[in-house]
């Protein structure tokens, strides 16, 4: 009997429920690129840690596009997802390391004006 | 439909307790979470327990978001992989709350650490700001003091000089009166001589032979004019003869001019007398030569004449 009624009322919510799952992607893809774009700018490639999941996230954004069941919707936005975040942990780690040398740049600084005074 | 009830089913004790295990390990398989959230549950417990509790707290809670997701995804069988996969972003997010963290403790470390250079840069920029400051002043006072010091001198100089332009100044007027002088001494010495071609005289010392000045010697010079050589071979002749006796050559000058000068003078003048007298065969043993400048005089130092009397060599031929 349900299912009757769903056969029945297809022509009208599924166009909907297409358009819905496939808008949420294209801004999911757009989003993950730009994390890995701001993670390629943000200097991830000078880091070890974070060129690891720049890469991740490359390959996972890769396999979204290239996906055995593209009309698997979800999947694609969750492996979008996967990519943004190792994009974004590969931004975060490039930024850490740079502030965490130039923060030793400064303490050595200090330690050399200390060292000079004291001659 | 009908439906039937279920039958009572009769089981030996072994086989239960077999059906028992077989049911808690597929239980114990089924309920295993799978790596992803194990991970995710570690990396949210180690973020929430470090800095970024603190530091990051909005990238704590999407870390907790996607775990919960992960966790209620898990437990339906069905949603496995989406569970996998916000496990995976729960981690993924716990690992951004620390990186975070450290990215602001880092930040903190360097302000802190350009501050203090700062304050103690600022510090010891005071501190030569001071030092200099006083170095300026001493040097200040130190050129000050120079600067007196050198206008002494040249006041002291500039007296020294005129004092000794007016010198030079009545040094030559009296050369150029004495010189007159000379000239008349030397025509009454000529007279003299005519008198007394030995002005031998005995006095308490011994015999004297007293020679003018300007017979023997140019003004202000010790060395012997040609015609005193002559003079003086007559003189050597009677040293000669007088061999046991000691002889004394005195110098003297008149009172003009410095006295160290006049001393320096006669002694040279006499030195030079005693050097002639010795190349003429005079013992050198037996001849002092000594410059008495302006002592004893023998004639009045305020007239020409005078002075051109008191310029004069002694030759004292001792007793014996």
């Amino acid at each position: 009997m349900f299912l009757r009624r769903l056969l029945l009322t297809a022509p009208f919510w599924l166009p909907a429920a297409c358009a819905t799952a496939g808008t949420a992607p294209n801004e999911r893809m757009e989003s993950s690129s730009a994390a890995i774009l701001a993670a390629e700018n943000g200097g991830a490639a000078r880091s070890a840690d974070a060129d690891v999941y720049l890469k991740l996230a490359k390959d996972q954004f890769a396999y979204a596009q290239r996906l055995p069941n593209p009309n698997d919707k979800d999947r694609v936005d969750r492996l979008l997802r996967r990519a943004q975040v190792d994009a974004e942990l590969s931004l975060a780690l490039a930024h850490g390391e740079e502030q965490k040398t130039a923060a030793q740049a400064a303490i050595d600084k200090v330690t050399k004006f200390n060292r000079d005074a004291r001659r | 439909m009908r439906v039937t009830k279920n039958p009572t089913i009769h089981v030996p004790g072994a086989v239960t307790a077999a059906l028992g295990v077989m049911v808690a390990v597929a239980v114990g398989c089924a309920t295993a979470p799978p790596v992803e959230l194990i991970s995710a549950r570690t990396a949210y417990a180690r973020a929430s327990a470090g800095p970024a509790a603190q530091l990051a707290p909005a990238d704590l809670r999407k870390a907790r978001l996607a775990l919960d997701q992960a966790e209620r995804a898990i437990s339906d069988e069905r949603n496995l992989g989406k569970g996998v996969d916000f496990a995976y972003i729960a981690e993924r997010n716990a690992q951004i709350a620390e990186a975070h963290a450290g990215t602001a403790l880092a930040e903190k470390e360097t302000s802190k650490a350009t501050q203090d250079l700062g304050d103690k840069q600022g510090k010891m920029a005071k501190q030569s700001a001071g030092t200099l400051s006083a170095a300026r002043a001493q040097l200040g006072e130190a050129q000050r003091g120079e600067a007196a010091q050198a206008q002494e001198i040249g006041v002291e100089r500039a007296a020294r000089q005129a004092a000794e332009r007016q010198a030079d100044a009545s040094e030559q007027k009296a050369d150029a009166s004495d010189e007159k002088a000379a000239a008349s001494e030397q025509r009454a010495q000529q007279a003299n001589d005519a008198l007394h071609r030995s002005p031998a005289q005995p006095d308490g010392r011994g015999t004297v032979i007293v020679l003018p000045g300007n017979v023997l010697f140019r003004s202000n010079r010790a060395d012997l004019l040609p015609v005193a050589m002559k003079r003086l071979d007559e003189v050597a002749s009677v040293v000669l003869v007088a061999q046991e006796q000691n002889v004394v050559v005195e110098g003297y000058t008149d009172s003009k001019g410095s006295p160290w000068k006049n001393v320096d003078l006669s002694r040279r003048r006499a030195e030079a007398v005693r050097t002639y007298l010795v190349s003429r065969g005079c013992p050198a043993d037996r001849i002092v030569a000594r410059g008495l400048g302006p002592d004893r005089p023998v004639a009045d130092n305020a007239s020409g004449e005078g002075r051109a009397n008191n310029r004069r060599i002694e030759i004292v031929i001792n007793r014996p």
